[in-house]
């Protein structure tokens, strides 16, 4: 299951591997792998060659330390030895040179045996084999004796041996070759004949002023010390170790080997059946102190790192170790598998993450191709004509919109200037390029009303829009031009203005008119002069709530003067209906006053509302069933007689308010309208008569006042309100009643609209 | 018809005639340019429901009546006081506030002008 899903990501159309990016990806890497592992197997054999080399250093510096401490010792001895005996007679104090050889001989166990040979043939030597002995060889009368004292380390005697001398140490290379006065001098290494072991001869020689030698002092030093250091390193090393000199000679090994022990020559190293040696040597001979030596019988290969000894003997040595190369490389070859296997792991690592990021990258490119789509949609879909440009001035694009409108085939202009575009003017061309550049540099945008002509050959009103933008690195990015049509709302907006004028030419011309009916309506009102006559003060509010209204006052004078009538009347309605009732009702008073002018009857206020209610019921002719309208008034009618000091008040739904001695009284009046469809045609108002005392304050006031709407609640202002008013204000002049009366009103109403018409009069007797 | 309903504005009341609930409801204030045309169907309604043999509930909450108003709603009342008279069952609750003398007034003038409805005053 999950191996299929392993193989699917593999199948899968996103998978990186199957992309050309993939796979150069993935051989980078394996190229990489390669080569760090080639480097690594090199470095890795580096540092075992660098153990070696530096265990050879190790292995020669002990070997030198060791040999050149010896010589320095034999060095030493051998002047002692050449002092102390200056005869030319070798076994002259022949037992105190013998004991000077003895302790030499037993202070150094590099020291095979030290000896002395004189130009006679006489010799003498303190020796270890066969075993600890003093070696004397006497020339006397041409016969040369061999007489051994074999010693015990107290150096007692325990046996002796007298022979014949076959051995003339004048023969020996030791004693030839040492013919520098006071220099020594030292033979190449070579395997001594009593021992089989390999040695070196040390000799000093003692040469007279004439140039003659006389004697030679030597002493054999034995490598044996050498062999058995080769013989550990090469344990500790785990390979062969190989002395050998510059003239082939081996002269030390760690590993067994044949010597040519007659003539007590070491092997030569072509000799050696070790034969990778053999193989070696030329090539470091040549210079090639390092490298790899294949031995010609197993086939194994080897390693080998020679270090050269400095010219000690004279000669020079070289100290090689062999390594078998599979053991060399052992470890290498392990710790190469941990490397390989941390390769593949962080390959495997690299691989996972490269797949999952291209899987990503595909999936962020699809998201991208996903909204590309997207908003190649809803560009298309919008039924602005939209078209954009990059930062070149060049089109990259153009929605279906601008290609209907315009009926062109975007995709001829992908890639072309504005200049290109041939639906266009070419003046107009121009004009568009220099501003769609200087957008695109500064990233701002403009927007004007353009006319164009769509492919309909149509001119169209259209807002025309670009914007030039900055991509998210700041810099220019390109252009975005959008046109809406709007003629349509240009229609429109022209034919609503046109209505508008309209509507506001018909509305001044009402306006007018009703402002001219207000004159008219005016002329009704009495002017407040004729007030003057009869009361010491007065004021009238008259207040429309439209220009005209339905409220209206009358004051005639009777009597020649001695009396008067007020008349506060309040119409049904305001605006121009109620306007008109007034005139109406102006009729009828003109009527009532003249009757009652020419009567001699006393003024009845109440008889008064009565003539007028049954007027008006006969002229509205409401008193049909059919008929709709339904008017009429409230009101009330003051009488005042100057001469007789008394007021007659009648009221419908009207109240008289009057202040007498400081205290404020009210009639109320009748509770019956005037007018109206379904009132009583023959109601009876009743009359109230008051004595008109002098200082007495009336007033008589519409509902308008004190049913106009406002405070906290927007209740209306209330008669309590109204009457609080007089109660405080009574005593003050009428002129600053009326605005009192006024300001408390319009603090009331505050923002709420006027209700109704208000008429409110006031006068002191 | 289950609802008659009529939203209030700047110059008219509420008015609400419910059939379901036998519920007559006019609330707010009342100036309208024409008053006789506003009222209108209302009362037409308002008849409707009384006569349906139903009790019926009904609820005055006017701050402010203008005169056509006024006219109106007198014009509603004698309506339903020939209604009773007929055998209607009427409960007419009319609201105030105390802070409205108007609305107290009226309430008083229109128990008064027409005792058979018992018209009953109720604080709000």
């Amino acid at each position: 299951m999950f191996f299929k899903k392993l193989l699917n990501l593999f199948d899968n159309k996103y998978c990186l591997l199957a992309s050309r990016q993939g796979t150069l990806l993935v051989s980078v890497v394996f190229l990489l792998v390669v080569m760090f592992l080639s480097l690594f197997y090199t470095q890795n054999m580096r540092a075992a060659l660098g153990i070696v080399n530096a265990k050879n250093a190790e292995i020669e510096k002990d070997i030198i330390n060791n040999v050149s401490s010896s010589l320095k010792n034999i060095s030493l001895h051998l002047a002692v030895l050449a002092n102390s005996n200056q005869d030319e007679d070798v076994l002259q104090s022949r037992d105190v040179s013998a004991r000077i050889m003895w302790e030499q001989l037993n202070g150094d166990p590099n020291i095979a045996s030290i000896f002395m040979g004189d130009k006679y043939g006489n010799f003498l030597q303190a020796r270890r084999t066969p075993a600890l002995a003093i070696r004397e060889i006497r020339v006397e009368d041409g016969k040369a004796v061999d007489f051994w004292e074999f010693k015990n380390r107290a150096y007692n005697t325990i046996k002796t041996q007298t022979t014949v001398a076959t051995f003339d140490a004048r023969t020996r290379v030791w004693y030839q070759n040492a013919n520098e006065n006071g220099k020594f001098y030292w033979t190449d290494p070579y395997i001594f004949a009593s021992t089989g072991a390999m040695g070196i001869t040390v000799a000093i020689p003692s040469i007279d002023k004439n140039g003659e030698k006389q004697k030679v002092s030597a002493a054999d030093f034995t490598l044996e010390t050498i062999a058995k250091i080769l013989k550990t390193q090469s344990v500790a090393a785990g390979g062969e170790l190989v002395l050998f000199s510059e003239n082939k000679d081996v002269i030390s090994a760690s590993f067994a080997y044949e010597t040519n022990s007659s003539g007590g020559k070491l092997t030569t190293v072509d000799k050696l059946a070790n034969q990778k040696v053999n193989s070696a040597y030329l090539k470091i001979i040549d210079g090639e102190l390092n490298g790899e030596v294949s031995d010609p019988q197993s086939k194994e290969i080897f390693i080998y790192s020679t270090s050269k000894f400095p010219t000690i003997f004279g000669k020079k040595w070289y100290l090689t170790t062999f390594i078998n190369k599979t053991n060399a490389t052992v470890d290498v070859k392990y710790s190469l598998y941990i490397a390989i296997a941390e390769i593949i792991g962080v390959f495997i690592l690299i691989a996972s993450s490269a797949i999952f990021w291209g899987f990503k990258n595909n999936r962020i490119k699809k998201e991208l191709a996903d909204s590309s789509i997207l908003m190649k949609k809803l560009l298309n879909s919008l039924p602005n004509p939209i078209f954009y440009k990059d930062k070149d001035g060049r089109f990259t694009g153009f929605n279906k919109a601008y290609e209907t409108a315009f009926g062109v085939d975007s995709r001829g202009f992908i890639g072309k200037t504005v200049m290109d575009l041939e639906h266009l003017p070419p003046e107009d061309r121009q004009k568009y390029n220099a501003e769609d550049m200087a957008l695109i540099q500064e990233g701002s945008a403009l927007v004007r009303e353009q006319e164009m002509i769509f492919v309909d050959a149509k001119t169209h009103h259209t807002l025309y829009s670009v914007n030039g933008f900055h991509d998210s690195d700041g810099k220019p990015g390109g252009l975005i031009g959008i046109f809406t049509d709007i003629t349509e709302q240009k229609k429109i907006m022209s034919e609503l203005a046109l209505t508008k004028q309209t509507v506001e030419a018909i509305h001044k011309q009402t306006k007018e008119s009703i402002e001219y009916a207000s004159f008219i309506q005016h002329a009704l009102i009495p002017s407040n002069t004729v007030f003057r006559r009869y009361f010491k003060e007065y004021f009238a509010i008259w207040r429309p709530k439209d220009i005209v209204g339905g409220d209206v006052y009358f004051f005639e004078e009777l009597l020649d003067g001695e009396a008067c009538i007020l008349m506060v009347i309040d119409c049904t309605g305001h605006g121009v209906h109620g306007a008109f009732l007034t005139m109406l009702i102006k009729a009828i008073e003109s009527q009532v006053v003249a009757s009652i002018k020419y009567s001699d009857e006393e003024v009845s206020p109440a008889k008064i509302l009565s003539f007028f209610n049954k007027s008006l019921k006969r002229l509205l002719m409401q008193d049909d069933e059919d008929s709709i309208i339904n008017a009429g008034f409230d009101g009330g009618i003051v009488y005042y007689n100057k001469r007789q000091k008394i007021i007659k008040f009648a009221g419908a739904r009207t109240p008289l308010f009057y202040v007498e001695n400081g205290e404020l009284k009210t009639i109320k009046g009748d509770k019956n309208s005037i007018g109206y469809k379904n009132s009583d045609v023959s109601y009876e108002f009743t009359d109230y008569v008051i004595k008109a005392q002098d200082g007495m304050c009336c007033y008589i006031t519409t509902d308008g006042y004190h049913d106009q709407n406002g405070g906290a609640k927007g209740f209306p202002f209330g008669k309590t309100r109204f009457t609080n008013i007089i109660k405080e204000y009574h005593a003050e002049s009428f002129a600053d009643q009326q605005e009192i009366f006024l300001e408390e009103l319009f603090a009331y109403q505050g923002s709420e609209a006027r209700n109704d018409d208000i008429t409110l009069i006031g006068f002191r007797i | 018809m289950q609802k008659f309903f009529i939203e209030a504005s700047k110059h008219s009341p509420q008015i609400i005639v419910d059939f379901e609930k036998s519920l007559v409801q006019i609330s707010g204030r009342s100036y309208p340019e024409n008053g006789i045309h506003f009222y209108k169907e209302p009362k037409n309604m308002i008849k409707l429901l009384v006569d349906s043999n139903k009790k019926a509930f009904i609820k005055l909450d006017i701050s402010y009546l203008n005169s056509a108003s006024l006219r109106a709603i007198s014009e509603i009342f004698e309506m339903l006081e020939s209604a009773k008279l007929h055998g209607a069952l009427l409960d007419i609750i009319w609201f105030y506030d105390d802070d409205n003398e108007l609305s107290k007034e009226m309430g008083d003038d229109f128990a008064e002008e027409f005792p058979k409805l018992a018209i009953t005053l109720t604080q709000k």
